[in-house]
């Protein structure tokens, strides 16, 4: 049986492919449109999935999408009910959408399939939000039977939802509503400190440890009512998501005692200490809910998803908190995610599931296109890139020699990753022991913000010698402290300076990778997943005895993560990367020849 | 078209949503729950699944194996 999962219309839009419950193919809309979180319908992406698993629409005998339309309508027009004559801004702009297109999502789907072919909406279901996250937390799990945690901004009502999962059955048991959210509270200071929602979030979480948690106790008492079993509700009186356009309002700037930072603004302590507090908070918050559903649980294992389920260091936390022995989070774990949950759901509604293997079923995520190697050299001369063409030793060889002389490559080999993470597929790598590299990666690479830090992959066997994490963490979203032995203790001098002053300092023999805090958003790399990348960290490891490596997605700010080797060329001439690797081709940037004239612009993230 | 729906919709904002909305307040119906009780033991709420969830048995007849 063939099924196709869709997410779509609000952030992010997806497509996958399951053939037996088997996830064939899968990929973000963004990829393909090259416009960073493309919300369009993924049509591209659709096109791409049945190209992959051979199939044509009429093939397909199911299309899932991952909410119900129709639900969400309702919860809008509650809220209008509930706040009126307040929020006519909101209802206004609303509310036309909706009547004219929104509510008609069922016809917009299955008209848009028909482009691909012959498609009737017979074959078209529907699941709920809540339920697809939780589908694609649980499903690819490597658990016959887990606890699952569901937290995000919004679905249709559901905000936070707890269920149970058992072979092929999900059974939710309790939730919380909208406008009670943790993903919103989150997005909320996301916005104040002037950074934009559903993508923002990572900033925040990567200025927190600049800062102090000063605001948490007032966040707890004025906007958070937190009860002993996690439940929660926010203070509405500081809002603005539920009548207006923004994500917070004046009483909320009166609370913190300044205006929301414009996003020019440069940031100050109190940012810092303002992002410090909002990440305890949330870590307070979602510690408190897996400790009480420990209390219910009889498995030992958790499983994650949705939104919030991105924030790694939250994630760090509970499982240094011990109170679930196994932790599996889905790697897409925002609404692309659902993509595969909703068609696990639909595949799993007939037949059984059994894990045999102690392996997920996400393949490493490694579940995008891939450019054969004859085909990336045509691509490439078409583009006028000198290059060589290695055997897989010497590319290695090559690559390693190239990283271990501090060179910036970029990696693009296999299938692309499906999520947010770029996970050695699509990934820009440096050498994590050179103390400028993470300004360099920064500034001329990224050209984004120079307090983000960056990331590390490691030889899954040797992740305990470096970090304080005992098991592997294939996708990035555990968040760990390096290992005492590798830190450098800081002077008196450097212990006093502050904010990227003292990120600045090497402050442990990784310096690139080491956050102000020496954690680290680890990335343990498998030779069952990915054998090249294994096989290229190890051969670092040979010449430099680190067997790390800086992995940063392959991109620019504001740009999607490549798809094509025609992407990945034009990022490399217009930033200082300066080798490519495109499957067994490796291009020197001194050795160009071509100028790229038409440089693409993306809009800062 | 466009400017008639906006028209429509803003009368029936003021006239109709708003005058329920003000009742209801009256009433003290909360209707998205959205209030907080310092006294309450518990926010969660118990899952009631959607009707609008449609996973039904799906035939088979196109099946092809990739």
């Amino acid at each position: 049986m063939n099924i196709l999962g869709v997410s779509a219309f609000y952030h992010d839009s997806a497509a996958a492919l399951i053939t037996g419950g088997l996830i064939i193919a899968a990929a973000q809309e963004e990829r393909f449109t090259r416009i960073k979180h493309d919300k369009n319908f993924p049509l591209s992406a659709i096109k791409y999935c049945l190209k992959e698993a051979k199939l044509k629409i009429e093939d397909i005998d199911a299309v899932v999408f991952y909410e119900l339309p129709e639900l969400k309508f309702k919860r809008l027009v509650k809220t209008y009910f509930s706040f009126a004559p307040e929020g006519f801004e909101s209802y206004i702009k609303a509310m036309p959408l909706w009547l004219v297109e929104k509510l008609y999502q069922k016809q917009l789907i299955a008209k848009q399939l028909a482009t691909l072919g012959k498609f009737d909406s017979s074959r078209l279901h529907f699941t709920e939000h809540h339920l697809s996250h939780a589908a694609s937390a649980f499903f690819p799990s490597p658990f016959q039977e887990a606890s699952i945690l569901v937290v995000d901004g919004v679905g249709e009502n559901a905000t936070t939802t707890i269920a149970h999962g058992k072979d092929n059955q999900i059974t939710i048991s309790q939730q919380l509503n909208f406008p009670h959210s943790l993903g919103m509270l989150y997005a909320a200071f996301t916005y104040y400190l002037g950074f934009k929602i559903n993508s923002g979030e990572y900033k925040v979480m990567g200025l927190a440890p600049y800062g102090r948690p000063l605001y948490a106790e007032k966040i707890l008492q004025e906007i958070v009512d937190l009860k002993p079993d996690g439940s929660f509700r926010l203070n509405q009186l500081y809002f603005n998501y539920c009548t207006g356009l923004t994500m917070t309002n004046a009483a909320f700037a009166d609370l913190f005692g300044e205006p929301r930072r414009s996003s020019e603004a440069d940031l100050t302590q109190k940012h810092f200490d303002i992002a410090a507090s909002i990440q305890k908070v949330t870590e307070e918050i979602m510690l408190t809910i897996t400790r009480a559903l420990a209390k219910q649980d009889t498995t030992g294992n958790l499983c994650l998803a949705g939104g919030v389920a991105l924030n790694c260091v939250a994630n760090g936390k509970i499982l240094e908190d011990g109170h679930f022995k196994n932790i599996w989070i889905q790697p897409a774990a925002g609404d692309a995610g659902s993509a595969i949950g909703t068609a696990l759901l639909a595949h799993y509604a007939d037949n059984p599931r059994t894990v045999t293997a102690k392996r997920d079923e996400m393949q490493g995520s490694y579940l995008g296109p891939v450019f054969a190697q004859a085909d990336c050299a045509k691509r490439l001369e078409k583009l006028g890139a000198v290059f060589e063409v290695f055997n897989d030793e010497e590319l290695i060889a090559q690559t390693a020699d190239a990283l271990a002389n501090e060179k910036v490559v970029g990696w693009f080999q296999g299938r692309m990753e499906f999520g947010p993470r770029a996970l050695g597929n699509r990934s820009i790598l440096a050498d994590p022991r050179s103390e400028n590299m993470q300004k360099t990666l920064n500034l001329k690479v990224k050209f984004r913000e120079s307090f983000r830090p960056f990331a590390p992959s490691i030889l899954a066997e040797d992740v305990s010698d470096w970090f304080e994490l005992d098991r592997p963490s294939p996708y990035m979203l555990l968040v760990a402290p390096i290992k005492n032995a590798i830190k450098i203790k800081m002077t008196a001098e450097q212990e006093a300076l502050f904010g990227i002053d003292k990120l600045n300092v090497p402050r442990s023999t990784i310096p690139s990778v080491t956050h102000i805090d020496y954690s680290a958003r680890v990335q343990t790399v498998h030779q069952e997943t990915n054998l090249r990348y294994h096989q290229l960290l190890t051969a670092f490891k040979a010449r430099t005895g680190c067997p790390i490596l800086v992995n940063t997605s392959f991109n620019v700010r504001g740009e999607p993560i490549v798809g094509t080797p025609e992407d990945a060329f034009t990022c490399f001439m217009t930033t200082d990367i300066d080798v490519l690797v495109v499957e067994n081709c490796l291009l020197r940037k001194e050795k160009q020849v071509v100028t790229i004239t038409d440089k693409p612009i993306f809009e800062p993230d | 078209m466009k400017m008639l729906l906006q028209v429509f919709l803003t009368l029936f904002f003021y006239f109709i949503v708003t005058p329920i909305a003000l009742v209801l307040r009256l009433l003290n119906v909360d209707v998205i729950k959205r209030h907080i009780d310092h006294n309450a033991e518990t926010y969660w709420e118990n899952y009631q699944a959607s009707p609008n969830n449609h996973l039904p048995t799906i035939t088979r007849t196109n099946s092809r194996k990739p």
